[in-house]
């Protein structure tokens, strides 16, 4: 039984998080984010829950009775009761070129997780979560033969995929999972050059839009041949999405008053690459574990109706994290039932810059995990902080600041009686 | 002590999340960074004019104008049609005196004008009545003349009495067919005001003792100009219709190509000005609907027009929506007709130089235009 002063200081820490939470909803903004989402589905987003955020978003070995991301659909195993699990992510980013400094925030829902453990380590699975992401915006003065203007674009949207997993733990040393993958989303990109000189000169907009839709499978394994060791799996074949490409070029004022000047369609599928990865994370003793991931993405097989995009490359991702448990104790300090983690990564970016340099991403993270009322529910949080690009090689650098939260709850009466 | 510390850690992160809630800041960084084609892709060009632009005589009807012009000034020459109201009184004429406002006369060079009243013999319609419809079956005789300095405001001319019968109108009478204003063929253009401006020419008989006054129910002013086809300039005229056209192949702007603005810019040779009534002599130019002008006939969209006034020695029209129609494919490009805008109430005229002038003075076709980037792969 909790003493009166440690329920007063977790009813504290939980009303400071729903109260950071209720902003972060209240003031949903999809603003600029980063410049190289611009390209192809926009940036490839990884979306895992705060716990494995919080170890550099190590996923493949993960095996946590709250914290799934379904990435790898055999973690979900673990699972012990019915889980809804929340992702909530903010990001900024600090752009600098040779040009000048900018900055930019998004803050969003980030992914949806329903898991149902059934009989005989059988379970199902829900999810939803952003495959990539495109937000961003540049406005940039400009002047012609002495006639000022402005131009911008805006790039936003992103596709999201909406998974069917099921899994099974066949003994206690191997588990294995598979999803049904439907891809969807839809990307937006407008351009608009508007001239000082509004009583003689027509703005323009151009806009582009692409609605895509896909389906592909995912699989994965989770092995543990000792009790401190587990080793995971997954690979997503290519996908092929299709997409409908729509053009429209407008005479400009604002957006109450534009004329529809050409217009032009067509359809598109794309190859979104394969995608595989292994990772092994050792249990030390009670206290904490560590790990180490690898995953990979043939970008440089990205194609648009079967010709490869120039420029890409295949990513090969690192990264090591860990993770000092939370104390079982229920007569423990509050802060000792807390999880405490740490993880680092690097990957390039899966597409060069204009001079043919690799673009390098680096990320150090650390992360807690809050337990809740019962112990059946907890809040991960996790920050990140992160860098991509270079000034002196790629002309650019963005300096990147990420919290990502999940609210992961697991109540009583879902949980099944002959668990 | 701990539980304080992770307060403020946390409540640390709540301006953060306000900050996020702020406006979007625009950026200063380059637009190169999104390594797309056509970026930077605001482009302006000058076109110059084809080669066959040229200026042509149409045909309009000058029966609304606020004035009445006659006389000759330079390559324009123009007479005045008035026809009388009934006089409803019968008995004797004793005299007969025609007297008109002159509001201004027109000159090269500074003199006197004659002015030549004749009588009519052929039946005309203000509405209908040009130049071309007028010949020397309408010349009747002379009646009177008289010759004014360009300082008179008050023209009063006495006619023979004779004439009265032929002049006027009774319901007893065959219709009249009135008189003709001209001078006597030297340099001298006389302005005055017409039906529709509401002071009226008057005719005034004394009949039996008494003045009856008889005012005009239609009057025109029809006009031609001698100004011989001249390849280096093209001309636009109130009252003699002169029209010129021309074209600019604008073809090499893309479809998708938002324009920004096109000014056609007309350089004005001011020895061929006519005189106006206008303060600044204004042009209009029409978006030609078909390239039938070669035929003889113009079909142009008198709801798609560009209007500008001469300044400084230049006319510039605002085409924005012509070029925007023809390299949006909503129009085929057959050019663009200019006239004067007051064409059917004025005497006036300008020159442009044409596309074999001097490379400086041509007509040229100032384009700003905006090509869409590609779109992300």
């Amino acid at each position: 039984m909790r003493n009166n002063g440690e329920t007063n200081m977790t009813n504290d820490i939980h009303k400071i998080i729903r109260t950071i939470s209720f902003f972060m909803l209240l003031h949903r903004t999809l603003i600029a984010g980063s410049i190289l989402s611009s390209k192809g589905f926009g940036i490839p987003m990884i979306s895992p829950d705060a716990r494995s955020a919080g170890m550099a978003g190590m996923t493949l070995a993960q095996s946590d009775p709250y914290s799934v991301s379904g990435i790898n659909p055999s973690s979900f195993v673990s699972v012990r009761t019915t889980l809804v699990s929340l992702h909530l992510s903010a990001e900024n980013s600090w752009i600098r070129t040779g040009d000048g400094n900018a900055s930019s925030g998004y803050t969003n829902f980030d992914g949806f997780l329903f898991a149902l453990p059934l009989k005989s380590g059988l379970g199902l699975a829900i999810q939803l979560r952003p495959l990539t992401r495109m937000s961003y915006r540049i406005t940039s003065p400009q002047q012609l033969e002495g006639q000022t203007y402005t131009k911008s674009t805006e790039g936003r949207g992103g596709i999201s995929e909406i998974s069917l997993s099921a899994f099974w733990g066949i003994n206690r040393f191997l588990s294995i999972g598979a999803s049904g993958n439907y891809i969807f989303g839809k990307n937006e990109e407008d351009w608009k050059v508007l001239w000082d000189d509004q009583n003689t000169f027509t703005g323009s907009k151009t806009l582009f839009s692409a609605r895509h839709s896909g389906n592909g499978w995912t699989a994965g394994l989770q092995l543990k041949p000792i009790s401190s060791l587990i080793l995971g799996g997954s690979y997503s074949p290519e996908l092929n999405i299709d997409t409908q490409n729509e053009h429209a070029y407008y005479e400009y004022v604002n957006e109450a008053t534009k004329y529809v000047l050409a217009y032009d369609a067509e359809k598109n599928r794309t190859q979104f690459p394969a995608r595989w990865g292994f990772a092994a994370m050792a249990i030390l003793g009670k206290t904490a574990s560590w790990g180490i991931e690898y995953t990979e993405q043939a970008w440089n097989r990205f194609s648009v109706n079967r010709n490869f995009v120039p420029g890409t490359l295949k990513t090969q991702r690192i990264a090591t994290g860990g993770e000092f448990f939370a104390m079982a104790n229920p007569t423990a300090p509050y802060l000792k039932k807390m999880a405490y983690r740490i993880g680092f990564s690097y990957q390039p970016f899966f597409s060069k810059d204009r001079n043919g340099n690799r673009i390098g991403e680096w990320w150090a993270t650390v992360g807690l995990g809050l337990p809740m009322t019962m112990g059946l529910s907890q809040i991960d949080a996790a920050i990140a902080l992160g860098r991509r690009g270079s000034l002196s090689t790629n002309t650019f650098s963005e300096t990147l600041f990420k919290f990502v939260l999940t609210v992961t709850v697991g109540e009583k009466w879902f949980t099944r009686v002959n668990e | 002590m701990k539980l304080s510390i992770l307060k403020a850690v946390l409540v640390c992160l709540a301006p953060f999340l306000f900050y996020q809630c702020s406006e979007k800041k625009n950026s200063v960084v380059g637009l190169d960074v999104l390594q797309r084609e056509n970026i930077g892709s605001e482009r302006h060009a000058v076109f110059q004019a084809a080669a066959n632009d040229t200026f042509f005589q149409s045909t309009v009807s000058t029966g609304e104008g606020l004035y009445l012009f006659f006389g000759k000034y330079a390559t324009v020459e123009a007479k005045a049609l008035i026809r009388f109201d009934t006089l409803t009184t019968s008995g004797s004429v004793d005299s007969l005196v025609l007297t008109f406002k002159k509001v201004k006369t027109y000159h090269q060079t500074a003199g006197t004008v004659t002015i030549v009243v004749s009588a009519l013999q052929k039946d005309w319609n203000e509405q209908t009545m040009t130049w071309n419809a007028f010949d020397a079956g309408f010349i009747g005789n002379t009646i009177t003349t008289k010759t004014i300095a360009s300082t008179d405001t008050l023209v009063e001319m006495t006619l023979p009495k004779q004439w009265a019968p032929l002049l006027v109108r009774s319901t007893s009478q065959t219709p009249s067919y009135g008189i003709l204003l001209t001078t006597d063929g030297r340099d001298g253009l006389v302005q005055t005001n017409s039906i529709e401006y509401g002071q009226y020419m008057e005719l005034k008989m004394y009949v039996n003792n008494s003045t009856k006054s008889v005012y005009p129910v239609q009057d025109v002013f029809i006009s031609a100009s001698s100004q011989r086809p001249d390849p280096d300039r093209l001309v636009v005229a109130d009252g003699t219709a002169l029209r010129s056209v021309l074209r600019f192949n604008v073809g090499e702007i893309p479809k998708t190509a938002v324009i920004g603005r096109a000014y056609l810019k007309l350089h004005v040779d001011e020895s061929l000005a006519y005189p106006s009534i206008q303060t600044q002599y204004t042009v209009l130019g029409f978006w030609l609907k078909d390239s039938l002008f070669t035929q003889g006939t113009i079909s142009l969209d008198s709801t798609k027009y560009a209007e500008a006034s001469l300044d400084n020695k230049m006319v510039v029209l605002n085409v924005t929506s012509f070029v925007q129609s023809w390299t949006s494919g909503f129009a085929k490009n057959e050019g663009i007709l200019l006239g004067g805008k007051y064409e059917t109430t004025d005497l006036a005229g300008l020159s442009f130089y044409s596309s074999r002038a001097d490379s400086l003075n041509r007509p040229s076709l100032d384009v700003f235009y905006t090509l869409p980037p590609s779109p992300a792969y």
